[in-house]
């Protein structure tokens, strides 16, 4: 495959059809999300027609692993699963790592609830995160790729087998890929179901056939991963961002964004908003912007009375905060996560005590069972919260929840224990008046049945 | 040589050395639960937690590996509340019957609590594992109860590492992960062959020998039949580590709690080893299998192997024939009126005895096996005191020189080999993993005496120490092989004088097929 064809497929797709913009606000900027909603992602020519498999050509072609590390750097893109680990640091481990046999793996095991961004990525631009994994394994030095998908995406397994078959079948994978002399191919595993499956070692004992728990670290999967080989692991989001930083260079992707936080995230709001959905918007934006701006604000004659950030491993944030910047320095101002960029917007009718309690039951159901804090740690986390939303409540309860977290949060094994916390923790530290209200027999939004004589 | 600063001491170590290792080795404590060196590495029960400067949240010693000026604090406030309040949760979900619990307080768990001096403020919240549900008793030797489990991973990583085979597993996830065997099984069921291995490394009594003190004891106490009781010798080494003070006469502690008879091994060794020499002269390859998990092993995973499998049954239930068939006789007891019971430090003992290669006539071989901690057991429950006891009776005891006689031909019939600069009596120590490889390397020998590589430290019966695994655990092993070896050493006997007895023995018997078995009949009824 050379560039002469490549070219030819473009023109004479581009020929007959022309592929109009889509944005969901004016002030979107799409760069990740480009192609969402405008090519049909069975087709790998209407792919190739914006572009497509260019920037893994010109990885293969004009660039070798540490240039593109180099323009990774550059480009300041962290890890969008979260973790918001800088991926070129990331990827210039496996540089020093010696091994017969090399795995990438593009994490699509998506478990966040209210998280769907590298759904639609996988269901509408599959092509996009099939380029950014062959870019990463040149740069990781990897001969074989793995996705993880949920199995809960039934339309993402079909469309990420048609785009790996069509890839196939151009010669982008396989054996001596785009006639270049590297070899890389890709195999698809669908997860069983479980939220701890995202975490990356977790991941890796699934695909290896194990019960999928997470593993000590270190050894990290840069040194000891799947298959006890250097195994590197990525988002979806990831992926897709570095397919875009390869082709039109860095400075198209870090003229975005913050100072430690460059580039573009796709936020998806839900909850109490008139205009919920998924943006692609500079990193960096205000809380309130997006919410009162682009989302347009509450529902009618309803107040927003706080904003979660970062789902079940993220934190409510309160009005007072509202004007500080989304990014990945989130963290240090209000010990939330930006997370995957989930945002849910919550108003009177909801009670924080209790979405507190339906959050911890989600990281006792999805705990992998191996640590004793986490294992444990939530359930009486669980029965002591449930307590107080059941009005039975006392008031040294407060201090025992804060000191379960802390430890919790300190002692577990990996990241589910770890984070599983950060929405009580954040919610005793912000909105401790409504835990005591729950003591005196009193719900606000009137949800918890904690009156007196509730038996 | 990289330097590390522990608790504000500078220490130099080796590379590649785990901060609980540099911890051990300048006799810093740091409390450890799932951590086994070598077997289990998995760092998930969070007892040994520290913090590194410079390093957010705290991080496992047993598994941290030190790097070049490491600043490590083991001892700080939050190191402390952290470990206090990890144990706290454990025992929030654990089941204490400590009073009737095989332990017999030489517990890791208890240990720990003791140490830091937990308080139980989490006992309402009841644990939902409580016996029966908790409880899988599938066979006749080993018991799981959930209730007890602290979920270290202990087991099923010796399970994996002894019999490269994964039969215990993890279920079920959050708060419901239980250990069990694998798929749901039955323990039967699940290719377990009983080596009792995972009853030996699990710290608390989350996996068990099966009880049959209860049984024994009420045969004691409640009914007309005699209770003869035969040892393995190395009991005297279970009961002088467990007990301090230990009076050394157990004749005297059997008689206390209502045994008619005791004897040691050594008849059933002899016949054994008579036996076992016609065969190797006969067959040329023989395994020899005294310890019943092998055979199970052959028979579930190695069938082709069977037919080399040694057709004389085990020492003890070769004695428990002839106790009944002969011994009875010369005591004026009626043989269906005697009940034999063995002490044994191997759990599979207990199904052996259940299988029908050890019945003549619907009379048993042996009735009842106890292991070493379940004798223990026995003897506190009726108030035997173990420790002080008048033993100048000893001596009286006519049974224990007739027998020590015959031990001595058992030692000249063995080969005796060097390992690690000790004497043992066993031709070869083979592992389980390397064991078909192994095989055929020395066929030409002609006879094998296979053993699981650790066997021997299973000595105490599903009972240890904290400090046997500690990180010299290897010398440990070693130890106790010597200490068995010593006694078989003994005074020097007349050749003549057991074979008298020995034939003796083998003309009381009914049939002689009585001392064979046939695993490879046994293995055409599994396959139906
Ligand atoms: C409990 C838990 C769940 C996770 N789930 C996901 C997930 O669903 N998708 C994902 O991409 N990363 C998930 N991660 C993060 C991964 O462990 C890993 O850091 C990520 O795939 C790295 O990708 P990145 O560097 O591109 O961000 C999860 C982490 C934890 C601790
Ligand atoms: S395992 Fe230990 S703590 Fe648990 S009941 Fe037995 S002795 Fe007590
Ligand atoms: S059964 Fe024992 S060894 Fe196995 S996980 Fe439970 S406590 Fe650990
Ligand atoms: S002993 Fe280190 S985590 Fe269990």
């Amino acid at each position: 495959m050379t560039l002469n064809k490549l070219t030819e497929i473009k023109n004479s797709i581009l020929a007959n059809k022309k592929f109009k913009k889509i944005k969901n606000d004016d002030r979107e900027i799409r760069l990740i999300l480009k192609n969402v909603d405008v090519i049909d992602p069975y087709s790998i020519e209407e792919y190739i027609a914006n572009d497509g498999y260019l920037a893994a050509y010109k990885a293969l072609t004009e660039m070798n692993r540490e240039s593109i590390i180099e323009e990774i750097k550059k480009s300041g893109l962290r890890g969008r699963s979260g973790g918001a680990f800088p991926t070129g640091i990331k990827w210039s481990f496996s540089l020093s790592v010696e091994a017969d046999e090399k795995y990438i793996i593009c994490n699509a095991d998506e478990g966040i609830p209210g998280d769907f961004i590298d759904r639609i990525l996988l269901e509408k631009d599959p092509h996009a995160i099939v380029e950014g994994l062959i870019i990463g394994a040149i740069a990781n030095d990897a001969n074989k790729g793995y996705f993880y998908i949920r199995k809960e995406y039934l339309a993402a397994h079909k469309t990420i087998e048609k785009a790996i078959f069509a890839a196939r079948k151009l010669g982008f994978l396989g054996k001596n890929i785009f006639d270049q002399g590297y070899d890389f191919d890709i195999e698809i595993r669908i997860g069983a179901g479980s939220y701890v499956c995202g975490e990356e070692t977790a991941l890796m004992e699934s695909i290896e056939g194990k019960r999928g728990t997470s593993r000590a670290k270190p050894p990290f999967p840069a040194v000891r991963g799947l298959f006890g080989k250097p195994t590197c692991v990525n988002n979806v989001k990831t992926l897709a961002s570095v397919t875009k930083i390869i082709l039109n260079g860095a400075e198209s992707f870090n003229k975005y964004g913050t100072e430690n936080s460059k580039g573009t995230n796709i936020f998806s709001i839900s909850g109490k908003v008139k205009k919920p959905g998924f943006y692609e918007l500079p990193l960096g934006i205000s809380i309130r912007e997006l919410i009162f701006g682009i989302c347009q604000g509450p529902l009618a004659g309803k107040t927003i009375t706080s904003v979660l950030v970062g789902g079940p491993a993220g934190g409510f944030v309160s009005e007072d905060k509202w004007n500080s910047p989304l990014d990945y320095d989130l963290f240090h101002i209000n010990r939330t996560m930006l997370g995957a960029g989930g945002i849910v917007v919550i108003d009177e009718t909801i009670c924080i005590v209790d979405m507190c309690l339906m959050f911890l039951e989600f990281g006792l159901e999805e705990s992998c069972g191996k640590c004793s804090p986490c294992r444990y740690g939530t359930k009486k986390q669980i029965a002591i919260l449930k307590s107080i939303i059941e009005g039975k409540g006392k008031p040294e309860d407060l201090e025992e929840l804060k000191n379960l977290s802390e430890h919790i949060l300190s002692s577990s094994l990996c990241g589910l224990g770890m984070s599983t916390s950060f929405p009580l923790l954040s919610a005793l530290m912000n909105y401790e008046e409504l835990f005591i209200e729950h003591l005196n027999h009193k719900c606000r939004a009137n949800v918890c049945k904690c009156g007196e004589n509730n038996d | 040589m990289i330097k590390v600063n522990l608790n504000g001491t500078e220490v130099e170590v080796e590379k590649n050395q785990t901060i609980l290792e540099v911890a051990n080795k300048i006799g810093t404590y740091i409390p450890t639960l799932c951590f086994l060196k070598g077997v289990n590495e998995t760092s998930q029960c969070r007892m040994c937690l520290v913090e590194i400067e410079g390093v957010r949240g705290f991080k496992p010693a047993c598994a941290t590996i030190c790097s070049d000026q490491m600043v490590v604090n083991t001892n700080s406030e939050s190191i402390k509340n952290a470990v206090k309040f990890n144990l706290e949760l454990i025992a929030g979900e654990h089941t204490f019957e400590c009073w009737n619990c095989p332990r017999e307080e030489d517990c890791e768990l208890l240990d720990l609590l003791r140490y830091f001096d937990i308080e139980h403020k989490y006992s309402k919240n009841r644990n939902k594992f409580t016996a029966p549900n908790s409880v899988i008793n599938g066979c006749n030797s080993i018991v799981f109860d959930s209730g007890k489990c602290v979920l270290c991973h202990r087991c099923i990583s010796t399970c994996n590492k002894t019999t490269k085979k994964d039969v215990i597993s993890f279920h079920n996830r959050g708060e419901n992960t239980i250990v069990k065997p694998v798929h749901n099984l039955n323990i039967s069921e699940s290719g377990c062959i009983y080596c009792g291995n995972c009853i030996q490394n699990c710290p608390v009594s989350a996996i068990t020998e099966s009880n049959s003190v209860n049984e024994v004891l009420n045969l004691l106490q409640n009914t007309n039949k005699k209770l003869i009781v035969q040892y393995d010798s190395r009991i005297k080494y279970f009961l002088t580590e467990t007990v301090a003070d230990y009076s050394e006469n157990l004749a005297g502690l059997f008689q206390e709690v209502g045994f008619k008879h005791s004897f040691d091994l050594s008849v059933g060794e002899a016949v054994h080893d008579f036996l076992l020499n016609d065969e190797i002269v006969k067959n040329k390859t023989v395994i020899e299998a005294s310890d019943f998990s092998i055979v199970n092993y052959l028979e579930i995973y190695n069938y082709d192997l069977l037919k080399y499998l040694s057709k004389v049954k085990s020492p003890h239930t070769l004695q428990g024939i002839f106790l009944k068939q002969h011994y009875c006789k010369d005591l004026g007891l009626n043989a269906e009126d005697t009940i034999v019971v063995s002490i044994l430090p191997n759990v599979s003992a207990k199904a052996e005895i259940e299988r029908e290669e050890y019945d003549y006539k619907s009379l048993k071989d042996v009735d009842y096996v106890l292991t070493f901690r379940e004798l223990l057991r026995l003897f506190r429950r009726v108030g035997a005191d173990v420790n002080i006891y008048d033993y100048a009776e000893q001596e009286k005891l006519e049974n224990i020189n007739y027998l020590k006689k015959i031990n001595y031909f058992t030692k000249n019939q063995k080969t005796t080999t060097t390992l690690l600069g000790e004497e043992v009596a066993v031709d070869y120590i083979v592992d389980i993993n390397t064991f078909a490889e192994t095989f055929k390397q020395i066929d030409s020998y002609g006879y094998l005496n296979f053993n699981f590589s650790n066997s021997f430290e299973f000595y105490s019966g599903g009972q240890h120490h904290i400090k046997s695994y500690d990180l010299n655990q290897e010398n440990v092993y070693w130890k106790n092989i010597a200490k068995i070896n010593d006694y078989i050493a003994d005074e020097e006997i007349e050749i003549t004088d057991i074979e008298k007895i020995y034939k003796k023995l083998l003309n009381a018997l009914p049939e002689k097929t009585m001392l064979y078995t046939d695993f490879q009949k046994r293995k055409i009824l599994n396959n139906k």
